[in-house]
């Protein structure tokens, strides 16, 4: 987490505007105030509505034994002692944990990394901007099948690559020390795409005036990345982090394709534990339960992200 | 302000209460077997996870229906068409809401669960008569002496051998027992340097728990008592069926690492093994991937103490909450009725679950299928137990952690029958 | 850790341009910036190109040990057979009206939420604001359900009556379809981000020439982040494109499903016909490739760009 709260203490640079809101005036206040309201509602109570309610019903239901085909029963706690007391949910946990851990952060800075590059006159550009984006709009089934033969110990792309440079092969997802890296490597190579674009959108919105203002006064080009374009970038990157925290959270295709939480339950996620438990165990009580962990643990993790990050805004 | 806060909390209150007790409307224990008498008419909806496609559904509604509809103009019936692996998803859904298609398409080991929660309707014992099943077959349609369903197609794990390699070793006779398997397997695994290029026998490409549930079988071994409620693969049999893939790692003759997904060409196919365990499918994809190899490839049931092959399938059943029970009791017994089964065996490349069908020509087109309905006196189910769903999912990981080599087989058996008698306690 | 050293060394290869000879200097970072590039592309695209070739491949071709990269015989006939597998136009169809549905939907609802969440707080913004960050973080499989009933027990449809009984709701209709997916706070979020950093000047001058803040919001601050619409438009029709699931679960006519369900075919139990997946999903992402090709052209002003020039 402290790779995204890393801006320095930058004080801002000479020649920027202020942007800082100007005092409230309490006339206009109160308009303004309703109009926010009214422009929120409709996105408001469609989230009620949507979310809101499943996630009231999901929390009522994690106290039954509700399994769809007969009524729920009243069971108290009794799902969340044993979903935290369930040695594979807990692996899922730790897992998930270690998946969200390599990928959240090694995405991003490539991410970032190539959308700066990206973020250019390069006479191909659209090209390579398609080229990263790829991944992301081809259907994981497809993609997970393909990987699958990448990853083929005896035929596959990356044994034959590897060969090539004298590298031993490995038996990359039926192994319990490489199925882990291999679905790791997968999930970066897949979430590259959209941390890009949503930095490259950034980038994009960022005034030109600030660096007009920083060449004048001869700050280097590193030093310009630094004390602005970071900075600068910190709304985006409180919104790709947290959305990537939570999408590695909620990592389901790849796994449920490239190695079904094996071998021995060494991939297996929370998500995937919550899925089997609802759809293939029918036993959807439990599954709640274990969702309304998940649920915490992400809450947890955002809010301490928000508190290290002193906020995500750049004008606070 | 205040006025509209409550009401709004009352509206969301309201919402969730209507969830909730959404989930509480399904049929439940109180709803009576639904009763056929009615007239045979209505409108009845039917999760059908076969016939998938355009020609899927040609042959469905095109063949199949108009010919039901021709015996029964007054039902109307709507197809749902969904891939086998959303068939849970649809149900639980379905189930939860209180609209379960009053006719669905299960899997073996799914009538128990769904039986023992009155979710599907019990069927007449003259439909277990009226065509010639093997009794076999229809033991996963059965719960507690009752017939809940009817087979349509069967899908079976069998062994498969590259006949050339054989030769080319001098063996001339398949293997009786597990002894000779490891003799031949050992003798087929051919090395360079000191990696495997063949092994012997892949057991990985097909699921590792109907795998070793084939070896439990044909090791005299049983999953649960005849009630269901009691665990009963913790015997020395089932531990002996899975050490018998750690045995076979050990030597080298089976290697973990060696699997094909499904469409892939197979191990066999590849020449990377001598023997695999293989579903009766396998023909179809010779047939398109490799017809040089049709002839090459031969097929036998395995068994250590007794021969066991074990029998996969999709039944069709009537949903007990059906508004229509006799519209739905009437689909029911036409798609399991030979016409629609053989169609959609043929469609699939399965095997028809009547034997009345062994002579059909569509059999006697494919050697696999025909090997295997010849042998359906041998064919094991899994399942047995109304705490199934729970611990089917337990199975694979759990027998894949001795696999690894993180505890012994005997642990991992002992751990399983934990987790079984665990879900089997809830019910 | 990784990230930082990453993005720590960007600014020097692709930016500075301080050195004895400026435009030597230039002229190596340019190159050195095609070579990554080229690799980092390779590198995404491999898969892509392989399910192209996949797609081409005879099932011979696909059963080939050790398999060949390029097919031997192309098979395009591969692409007619997949089509002709499934009602793909019907499917097609219907995919295209649920992703611009949703995108014009979640444009328009969600851009004006992230607008007031970022620039007209109120009291309890910041609640309602962590309130769509907490709603992202439940998983789809734990909505499923309880939405499954929403949308089965909405009141006065499809047969229902008040209270949500007896009729199906919106089971097999567009309602279902469309509705419960169009707003996501994935996108309030994001517009609310973008919405965050804009000079405060402009939104001022504004108000005092009399805007309203609708008009404040549409005319003056929405097309300083473009960029962020077009995101958000992209990923939607992406997403909603791409969905499986939910689409099948409510439907139950054919007529009504969507394209993944038709590319679900090819995947029945215990085959795979890959020829024709990759087939059929090869012309599934395409749209969303040219989409993406029409829609990065906006995003055109680098700062990159500018202290190069």
């Amino acid at each position: 987490m402290a790779v995204v709260s890393a801006p320095r203490d930058v004080s801002a640079p000479p020649a920027t505007p202020s942007r800082s809101p100007a005092p409230r005036r309490r006339r206009a206040g109160a308009a303004r105030r309703r109009a926010g309201m009214l422009m929120v509602a409709p996105a408001f109570l469609h989230a009620l509505i949507w979310i809101g309610i499943p996630v009231i019903a999901a929390f009522v239901l994690s106290f039954t034994d509700y399994d769809v085909l007969t009524q729920p029963r009243f069971n108290g706690i009794q799902n969340y002692v044993d979903a935290l007391s369930d040695p594979v949910f807990r692996r899922g946990m730790v897992n998930t944990l270690v998946y969200a851990f390599f990928t959240v952060p090694v995405a991003m800075g490539i991410a970032l990394l190539i959308a700066l590059m990206l973020d250019t006159q390069l006479r191909a550009r659209a090209l390579f901007r398609t080229a990263v984006f790829i991944p992301q709009v081809t259907a994981t089934i497809a993609v997970a099948l393909v990987w699958l033969w990448i990853y083929d110990p005896r035929s596959g792309l990356l044994n034959a690559v590897l060969g090539f440079f004298g590298i031993p092969a490995q038996n990359w997802l039926s192994s319990t020390t490489w199925a882990m890296p291999s679905v790791i490597a997968v999930g970066i190579w897949q979430g590259i795409g959209l941390k890009m674009l949503i930095y490259l959108a950034a980038l994009q919105s960022l005034p030109k005036d600030v660096y007009e203002a920083a060449s004048v006064d001869g700050a280097s080009k590193t030093r310009q990345f630094f004390s602005i374009t970071l900075p600068l970038l910190k709304p985006a990157t409180f919104f790709v982090f947290v959305t990537s925290v939570i999408s590695a959270f909620q990592a389901f295709d790849l796994i449920y394709i490239l190695t079904d939480g094996g071998p021995a339950n060494t991939t297996t996620m929370m998500t995937y534990e919550i899925y089997k438990s609802a759809f293939r165990e029918f036993r959807v009580g439990y599954a709640c339960a274990q969702s309304i962990i998940l649920f915490v643990f992400l809450l947890l993790l955002t809010l301490a992200n928000r508190r290290l990050n002193g906020g995500d805004s750049g004008r606070h | 302000m205040e006025l509209s806060r409550r009401s709004f909390l009352t509206a969301m209150g309201l919402g969730t209460a209507t969830v909730v007790a959404g989930c509480s409307t399904t049929n439940g224990a109180t709803s009576p077997a639904a009763d056929p008498t009615g007239p045979v008419a209505g409108d009845i909806t039917f999760l059908c996870a076969l016939f998938e496609g355009t020609t899927g559904k040609e042959t469905l509604e095109g063949n199949l229906l108009k010919q039901f509809n021709e015996k029964y103009p007054d039902v109307n019936v709507t197809v749902d068409y969904t891939d086998y692996g959303s068939l849970n998803e649809k149900i639980t859904t379905g189930l939860a809401s209180g609209l379960m298609p009053d006719v669905v398409t299960l899997g073996v080991g799914w009538i128990p669960p769904f039986a023992y929660k009155n979710a599907i309707a019990p069927l007449p014992e003259s439909l277990a008569t009226r065509y010639t099943y093997e009794e076999r077959v229809l033991e996963p349609s059965r719960f507690d002496g009752q017939l809940y369903a009817l087979p349509m197609v069967l899908d079976t794990r069998i062994v498969a051998y590259r006949k050339d390699f054989f030769e080319e070793a001098g063996i001339t006779d398949t293997p009786k027992d597990w002894a000779e398997l490891r003799e031949i397997a050992k003798e087929l695994t051919v090395r360079d340097g000191g990696t495997v290029t063949r092994v012997g026998f892949d057991p990985f490409s097909i699921d590792l728990r109907q795998c070793w549930e084939t070896f439990l079988f044909g090791n005299s071994g049983e999953l649960f008592s005849a009630d269901g409620r009691e665990v009963l693969f913790d015997s020395p049999e089932g531990v002996a069926s899975l050490q018998l893939f750690l045995d076979m790692v050990a030597d080298g003759s089976a290697d973990f690492a060696l699997t094909t997904e499904a469409g892939q060409p197979t191990t066999l196919q590849q020449g990377t093994s001598a023997i695999m365990m293989t579903n009766n499918s396998l023909y179809v994809q010779l047939q398109q991937q490799s017809p040089e190899l049709v002839d090459k490839i031969g097929t036998f049931v395995l068994g250590n103490t007794t021969p066991a092959m074990l029998q996969g399938g999709t039944m069709v059943s009537q949903s007990a909450t059906s508004k229509n029970p006799a519209a739905a009791r009437a689909l029911v017994e036409f798609m399991g009725s030979p016409d629609a089964v053989l169609v959609a065996s043929e469609q699939r490349g399965s095997v028809p679950a009547i034997l009345d069908l062994k002579d059909s020509d569509y059999v006697k087109s494919n050697p696999m299928v025909e090997f295997a309905i010849n042998n359906l006196d041998k064919a094991r189910s899994e399942g047995g137990t109304p705490a199934w769903m729970e611990i089917r999912e337990k199975i694979k990981p759990t027998l894949e952690t001795a696999i690894v080599g993180q505890q012994s087989a005997q642990q991992a058996i002992d751990q399983l029958a934990g987790i079984a008698n665990d879900a089997i306690a809830r019910l | 850790m990784a990230g930082i050293d990453l993005t720590a060394t960007s600014p020097r290869t692709t930016l500075d341009v301080v050195g004895r000879s400026p435009a030597s200097r230039r002229r190596l970072s340019r190159a050195a910036l095609y070579v990554i590039l080229s690799v980092i592309a390779a590198v995404m695209v491999v898969p892509f190109v392989w399910m192209v070739l996949t797609s081409l491949k005879t099932p011979t071709d696909i059963a080939a040990s050790p398999p060949t990269f390029l097919p031997t015989e192309w098979a395009w006939s591969n692409y007619a057979d997949a089509l002709a597998a499934a009602p793909f136009l019907t499917y097609a169809r219907n995919s295209l009206v649920i992703a611009v549905s949703h995108t014009a939907i979640n444009l328009l609802i969600a851009s004006m939420a992230g607008y007031a969440l970022a620039r007209l707080r109120f009291r309890g913004s910041e609640l309602v604001f962590l309130g769509f960050v907490a709603a992202l973080m439940i998983p789809t499989y734990t909505k499923i359900i309880p939405e499954f009933l929403i949308v089965r027990f909405m009141p006065l449809f499809g047969g229902n009556d008040i209270l949500g009984q007896g009729g199906t709701g919106w089971l097999d209709t567009w309602w279902a379809l469309i509705v419960p997916g169009a707003v996501t706070p994935f996108a309030v979020f994001l517009f609310r981000q973008f919405y965050l950093d804009l000079p405060v000047e402009l939104e001022e001058a504004a108000r005092l020439d009399g805007v309203s803040e609708l008009g404040i919001w549409g005319r003056i601050m929405t097309p300083l982040v473009k960029p962020a619409f077009i995101t958000v438009a992209l990923l939607t029709f992406e997403s909603s494109w791409n969905n499986f699931l939910w689409p099948l679960l409510v439907t139950r006519t054919d007529s009504m499903r969507v394209i993944q369900v038709g590319l679900s075919v090819f995947r029945t139990e215990n085959d795979t016909q890959w020829a024709f997946l990759m087939a059929g999903t090869t012309l599934a992402t395409l749209p969303m490739v040219a989409l993406f090709l029409l829609g990065q052209k906006y995003f055109v002003r680098g700062f990159a760009n500018a202290g190069i020039k």
